[in-house]
């Protein structure tokens, strides 16, 4: 968990971030809302690029999505808890968002190839927002992108349970700013305010 | 004449009232009281034959997208009528307060809208979230246990239907001492 390590402490540095954030958008006074909320990552460095298949049924490459904030975030469509409350949370960000939401680009990767095909993808995500895109691929394709993202998924068989498998997993959300690069990551239990905040910082006006 | 009356009063209204009185004590007798249910909303999904057919096309880095499953707006249609359930999993939360003076346990629920029904946790360490089956879980006396998104939930394994935002889920839980106690979730 590199990333999360630097997380932390480039958490410290979230106003020095927000001011430079501030002044390349050339917007207004520094304000305090102009500061990011979440963990910011700096310097900024290009997302890792990644392709995989969509559940609309296209390849969703990564550096096709300049212009647009994209949200990505790793689970699993058997998860009840926190996988469902992520996307919940994603739901209610697009909504404050308002009109910029059609900036917003917000991709589930799956951790369980086994079982997620990109049609279970497109019901579970699609349950809650037609815009959301759940993202699988080879398994060697998804172990690269978690490697490049310092996501850990670890499936473990679990007795008392009806459920041949779970899988433990990173729950950050990253944030990838419009020209690409790998801006933020929220931690779990990252308010619905804060993220709507900061990715709205990220999309401007 | 009046007599009889007061007479037959009595053989209707003392069953009435001792009968009364038991039901009472007998609702009385638990502690454990349920509030604020809800579930989160949920699609049904195919059954596991359908799931695991497609997993070949999955192995080659490239899903199937001939099976054609609505999203929730599409649900109302009905399409999954007639299956006896899918392999779509949902949570409900609720909080559970025991005013007794006696420790309670809850050791299991059910509900129809899932094939099976369990107790389960998520628990965050360092950053990686692991959720695991709960045997039981403990309600101290005098004390509650609140469920809620990231940490202990009653989790539905196998929906039988589509949880759509209205809808209600019954829940049974079973407590050691309560016995069986039944709550209505709201989907949200």
């Amino acid at each position: 968990m590199e990333l999360s390590r630097r997380c932390s402490v480039r958490w410290r540095v979230s106003l020095a971030a927000g001011l430079v954030c501030a002044v390349l958008g050339g917007a207004q006074p520094v304000t305090a809302d102009q500061t990011f909320r979440g963990g910011v990552l700096e310097p900024a460095h290009p997302a890792p690029d990644f392709a995989l298949t969509a559940s609309d049924g296209s390849t969703f490459r990564l550096h096709e999505q300049r212009g647009r904030v994209v949200v990505l975030f790793f689970g699993y469509t058997f998860c009840p808890d926190v996988c469902p409350l992520t996307l919940s949370q994603m739901v209610q960000v697009r909504s404050q968002l308002g009109a910029r939401a059609a900036r917003l680009r917000v991709a589930f990767i799956t951790v369980d190839p086994e079982r997620d095909t990109t049609a279970r993808l497109r019901t579970y995500v699609g349950a809650f927002d037609r815009s959301f895109l759940g993202l699988t691929g080879a398994p060697d394709a998804l172990t690269h992108v978690r490697q490049a993202y310092g996501v850990v998924a670890e499936k473990h068989a679990v007795a008392g349970t009806k459920a041949a498998y779970v899988i433990d997993h990173s729950a950050f959300v990253y944030v990838v700013d419009p020209d690409g690069r790998l801006r933020l990551m929220f931690p779990f239990g990252t308010s619905i305010d804060d993220m709507a905040h900061d990715i709205g910082l990220l999309l401007g006006g | 004449m009046r007599m009889w009356r007061s007479l037959i009063g009595c053989v209707v209204i003392v069953p009435l009232v001792l009968w009364g009185g038991m039901a009472r004590a007998q609702s009385g007798q638990s502690s454990i009281h349920l509030s604020q249910a809800w579930a989160r909303r949920a699609p049904m999904m195919g059954s596991a034959e359908s799931a695991q057919g497609s997993m070949g096309a999955m192995s080659s880095g490239h899903g199937s997208m001939s099976s054609g499953q609505g999203s929730m707006g599409s649900m109302g249609s009905g399409q999954m009528h007639g299956q006896a359930g899918g392999t779509g999993n949902g949570v409900v939360y609720v909080l559970i307060e025991n005013s007794g003076p006696e420790a309670d346990t809850l050791l299991g629920a059910t509900s129809d809208a899932a094939q099976s029904t369990e107790l389960h946790e998520t628990r965050q360490e360092g950053g990686v979230m692991r959720m695991r089956p709960l045997a039981k879980v403990e309600v101290p006396a005098g004390g509650r246990i609140e469920m809620k998104p990231g940490g202990q939930h009653i989790m539905l394994l196998g929906l039988t239907r589509n949880l759509n935002p209205g809808d209600t889920v019954t829940v049974h839980l079973r407590f050691e001492k309560a016995g069986e106690q039944t709550v209505e979730a709201e989907v949200r």
